[in-house]
């Protein structure tokens, strides 16, 4: 009989565990977003199309299927109303999209995730906006949004991203790319930072608003962060470290498809061969250890040329323009001052490989152009 | 040709339709609905899936403070596992750029998803659990002895492989969790080089390199390691398990049912040599005494209904059980797997981190030796302790239970102070900086401990003269060393493999 | 019992034979169908870059092939980042290296120093390819100390 009846109960335990999973998972948060979209929807519309289309609406999983990005974004389950106007004044999450950005990038084609971050697959809040453990990369907030134009956009100025156009223009003047390589491009004496925006600075295995701020105060001071750091303190303000980083954060390694790039625009020609060897010692970082100007500066201690990396302005005194030529090429190692002493950190890399001869004899152009005026040699006119 | 009158039956021509459903309900069931005897034999015997049992169950075998269930138990997790699998394969893809999103996915978009991958694995770990214990029931009743030798074996053979099912299962998700744990695992399997290194044969033989090789297809763990791993878990290692779980089924018919004490001699000469005689009997008593009405064989039920009502019931609290828990745990799952970035600390699943304890004082000996050892060990025990009688009893006397008691306070109390000294002041390498490799892999608390469990129970063999006491000493030991280790590397052990009383002593750096 | 086999039992046991025979060789076959001629697996020889890009003194850390290019007074040398316990990834501390999984430690030359690794870190080949970047060969152990002398 005692047999009959645990037989009896335990077949009902588990008709009820089955019954609560198919509860639970009817029950979603999405289901009840997407019933008072509906019914938002169709108080505020009047014309009799829209109002069939919406109220014919089946409630299910929203996404948007990117072949072209290889992702898929469900944003628009819960998100429902971001394309339809009338819904500006409701509270989020079904508030139309603000501005005019969609107009040029439909979210049928360009997804969600690609600007704002955070995980597409996902149909509930939570795990969507990444507030949930083991989930890297949570919703970009504020900035980090204007950070992700740059992905796309990774060449000249972008109107209406002017953090991100500040922060290029100046990661091309501080010369990163002398000491760090991006995309290919620059040198291996820093952290190549292609991907940079994917990294967990903090280590805390995710890659939010807490790697914002360690990389802002990093470039403030990198060995307030890294205390074994040879990256020079550049005396940036916290708006030009913000703008960097801004910058820094469109490094994604998100590969774009040739289809999503803007257009490209033709390249500036410089009028003069000094303003065209300025853009040369711009574009290859030279400035990054020798000052904006040449004027030099960086402090490398126990170097021979008294502590400092030595400034430019006089390169035309020392040296003949093939000489200087060879010199750039081969690279130097900086000299010690005291013999005994540890060995000087920087030391001149040699860029044979890396300038071709035309831009370096346009890079000696405007090194010489650095020259204090005396009037008498100009030779090159 | 026939005419028309030969065809048409007499009794019309609806007949047939009409008699359709009876006569499918007969060809169904051939026998009758009656509660007697001969019926309730005839449904056990004549039903494909019935007919694995014995029209008779003995009385002692339903007792359940005998066996509980743990045998039934592995085999309705292991139908449950092999249900939710089926399913879940079809979702899932073996790549190592789709995997992690398909698995994330089954919460987001594949109805019950979340529930199904939950069951599957906490019915994994269960299935782990049950089998062990299992284990140690049949071991303390004493069910290996003959004629049950083989069947230890291949009980044996089913507790590997379900490890094997696990670990296997661990890595498909394409986690962190997941990646780190099978860097580890495959790297044990590697870990032979540790010694041809020592000897300096690895360039001419290189056992190591060629298991790891084989287990990941390729030097490091990618696309082809994930593609080999789900292969062995959905198709090789289930078809292994079937086919031996039906030869493990069979083998307790063939022994003559479940083991239970010998009974005494009834007034029939038929119990002459113990075993053999009595399984004998009972296979005649099934077919021949079946159909009769009164006479039942001695202490035994007819299994219909009583048995399958009992086994019904098993399943579905299990299933309940296990439902409940998946309905409630959600089944982890970490970051996407990065190879740069190792976990800290990185723990293989929790039955295993016994073993990982042992591996982090030798890979070699905590990873191949000393489970190698263990393993075959457990499996000779049978073949070692021929001693007759103490079947069907847990444990038969005040010797026994003594023993069980003693062993494992001495196990205890070894394996306490050798992790005690090992943590405190270091092993070999820290006190001689310089000593070679293969006396580290050879002495270390490991080998230390399984040499203090062979040095005990040879010991209680030379004592007492009795192979049973030095087995239950061995596998007492083994007990208690497998779940001390066990608690060590679960709890105990955090960054850097170092230990804490604590997970809040944990640093919060790494 | 008669000694000499008769002809049922001589074929018998040739079949048997045949049968073992077969089946050993489809086993081996087997077996050696696991391992690919060549793996799909990047290239295991890393080029690295020209030498003058690694001034002496220089340390660096190369994440997806996991090992540490040093550049010191006498040449270039590199040491497999991978531990030789169980295959997690070692990181560089002050006084050597350590890795977060079993807590084995090495030294700056990669000897182990505390912990379970059974070898020391692996040094690893470092040439200069004939376009003159340097490669360094993950599949290539040598002893340790061996530096590249560049010139």
């Amino acid at each position: 009989m005692a047999a009959r009846i645990w037989f009896a109960a335990s077949s009902f335990a588990v008709a009820v565990v089955l019954v609560l999973a198919a509860v639970t998972d009817h029950s979603s948060e999405w289901r009840r977003h997407q019933e008072r979209y509906k019914e938002r929807a169709l108080a505020k519309e009047k014309v009799f199309s829209v109002r069939d289309l919406v109220s014919g609406m089946a409630l299910n999983v929203q996404q948007y299927y990117l072949a072209g990005l290889n992702r898929i974004d469900r944003c628009a389950t819960c998100h429902l109303g971001l394309q339809n106007p009338k819904m500006a004044d409701e509270p989020q999450p079904l508030t139309t999209h603000p501005g005019s950005l969609l107009e040029s990038h439909a979210p049928q084609t360009f997804g969600c995730t690609v600007c704002h971050g955070g995980q597409g697959l996902a149909t509930t809040a939570a795990a969507a906006h990444g507030r949930v453990p083991n989930w890297e990369q949570p919703l970009r907030q504020s900035l980090q949004i204007e950070a992700s134009c740059g992905t796309c956009h990774d060449g000249g100025r972008l109107a209406g991203a002017e953090h991100l156009n500040a922060g290029r223009v100046l990661f091309a003047e501080l010369g990163c790319v002398g000491c760090h390589r991006v995309a290919g491009r620059g040198l291996d004496i820093g952290p190549d930072l292609s991907v940079v925006a994917s990294k967990d600075f903090t280590g805390d295995g995710r890659i939010d608003s807490d790697d914002w701020q360690w990389n802002i105060e990093h470039l403030l001071d990198p060995r307030s962060r890294t205390p074994t750091s040879i990256m020079p303190k550049f005396g940036l303000g916290r708006d030009q470290a913000t703008a960097l980083v801004v910058y820094l954060y469109s490094l994604t390694g998100t590969v774009i498809p040739s289809a999503y790039r803007p257009p490209r625009r033709p390249e500036i020609v410089a009028a003069t061969r000094v303003e065209a060897g300025r853009r040369v010692f711009v574009e290859y970082g030279c400035g990054g250890c020798h000052g904006h100007h040449g004027e030099g500066g960086l402090a490398n201690p126990n170097s021979a040329s008294g502590g400092r990396v030595p400034a430019l302005a006089k390169v035309k005194e020392g040296y003949w323009r093939d000489a200087l030529i060879k010199k750039i090429g081969e690279g130097v190692r900086t000299e010690k001052a005291d013999p005994a002493g540890p060995a000087p950190p920087l030391n001149m890399p040699a860029w044979r490989g890396h300038i071709s001869a035309e831009n370096l004899d346009l890079l000696v152009h405007y090194l010489f152009s650095l020259a204090p005026k005396s009037g008498d040699d100009d030779w090159d006119k | 040709m026939p005419d028309a009158a030969e065809r048409s039956a007499p009794p019309g021509r609806w007949a047939n339709l009409r008699a359709l459903p009876s006569n499918f309900w007969r060809s169904l069931m051939r026998h009758g609905l009656e509660g007697t005897p001969r019926n309730r034999s005839l449904v056990v015997m004549s039903n494909v899936f019935l007919h694995v049992h014995s029209v008779h169950t003995h009385k002692h075998s339903l007792r359940w403070s005998y066996t509980f269930g743990l045998g039934l138990i592995s085999l309705f997790l292991f139908a449950i596992l092999g249900a939710t699998g089926v399913i879940l394969m079809m979702f899932y893809v073996p790549s190592t750029e789709l995997a992690y999103d398909r698995i994330r996915d089954l919460a987001f978009v594949v109805t019950g998803g979340r529930f199904m991958r939950n069951l599957h694995r906490w019915t994994a770990h269960g299935m782990v659990v049950a089998v062990l214990l299992h284990m140690v029931r049949v071991f303390y009743t004493g069910a290996y002895k003959p004629p049950r030798e083989l069947n230890w074996v291949v009980g044996m053979l089913l507790l590997v492989l379900t490890l094997g099912l696990s670990f296997t299962g661990y890595l498909l998700p394409w986690d962190q969790l997941a990646f780190w744990a099978i860097t580890i695992g495959s790297a044990i399997a590697g870990s032979a080089r540790e010694v041809t290194d020592a000897l300096g044969v690895t360039q001419v033989l290189d056992v190591g390199g060629a298991a790891r090789a084989l287990l990941l297809g390729g030097t490091e763990i990618g696309q082809d390691a994930l593609l080999r791993f789900y292969v062995l878990h959905v198709v090789i290692l289930p078809g292994v398990a079937a086919a031996l779980l039906a030869v493990h089924v069979w083998r307790i018919r063939k022994d003559g049912g479940l083991s239970r004490p010998e009974e005494a001699p009834p007034a029939a000469a038929e119990t002459e040599s113990a075993g053999a005689t009595r399984t004998y009997g009972l296979m005649a008593l099934v077919k021949g005494d079946a159909t009769r009405e009164d006479a039942l064989p001695e202490n035994t039920v007819l299994s219909w209904p009583r048995l399958f009502i009992v086994e019904g019931a098993l399943f579905a609290s299990v299933l309940a059980a296990f439902g409940a828990l998946s309905l409630v745990f959600d089944a982890p799952l970490k970051a996407l797997a990065n190879p740069s970035v190792p976990e800290n600390p990185a723990k293989a699943p929790w039955y295993f981190l016994g073993l990982q304890e042992l591996v982090s004082y030798s890979g070699f000996a905590g990873g191949v030796m000393l489970p190698g050892i263990a393993v075959l060990g457990l499996m000779l025990i049978p073949y070692l302790d021929r001693e007759p009688g103490g079947v069907g009893t847990w444990l038969r006397d005040r010797s026994e239970r003594r023993e069980v008691a003693v062993s494992a306070a001495a196990a205890a109390a070894f394996i306490v102070g050798v992790l005690a000294i090992t943590v405190r002041y270091g092993w070999l390498r820290s006190w001689f900086p310089g000593i070679p490799q293969l006396v580290i892999t050879a002495v270390n608390p490991g080998t230390a401990i399984v040499a203090m469990f062979a040095a005990k129970s040879a010991w209680s063999v030379h004592r007492s003269g009795s192979t049973r006491l030095g087995a239950i000493s061995l596998f007492t030991m083994f007990c208690v060393g497998f779940v001390i280790l066990t608690y060590v590397g679960t709890f105990l052990r955090g960054p850097n493999w170092g230990f804490y009383w604590s997970q809040s002593d944990w640093p919060l750096a790494h | 019992m008669n000694r000499l086999l008769d002809r049922r039992g001589f074929f018998t046991r040739l079949g048997l034979l045949g049968t073992a025979t077969s089946l050993g060789l489809a086993v081996v076959g087997t077996f050696r169908f696991f391992f690919l001629k060549v793996f799909y697996e990047r290239d295991q020889a890393v080029k690295v870059g020209r030498p003058d890009a690694f001034p002496e003194g220089t340390v660096r850390f190369f994440e997806t092939h996991r090992f540490f290019l040093y550049r010191d007074r006498e040449g270039f040398f590199a040491v497999n980042a991978v531990c030789t316990h169980l295959g997690c990834v070692v990181k560089r501390r002050d006084d050597g290296f350590g890795c977060p999984c079993h807590g084995s430690a090495f030294d700056e030359q990669g000897r182990v120093v505390r912990g379970p690794a059974p070898s020391p870190l692996q040094w690893l080949y470092v040439a200069q390819a004939p376009d003159g970047q340097l490669v360094v060969d993950l599949a290539r152990k040598v002893r340790a100390g061996t530096r590249f002398a560049h010139a």
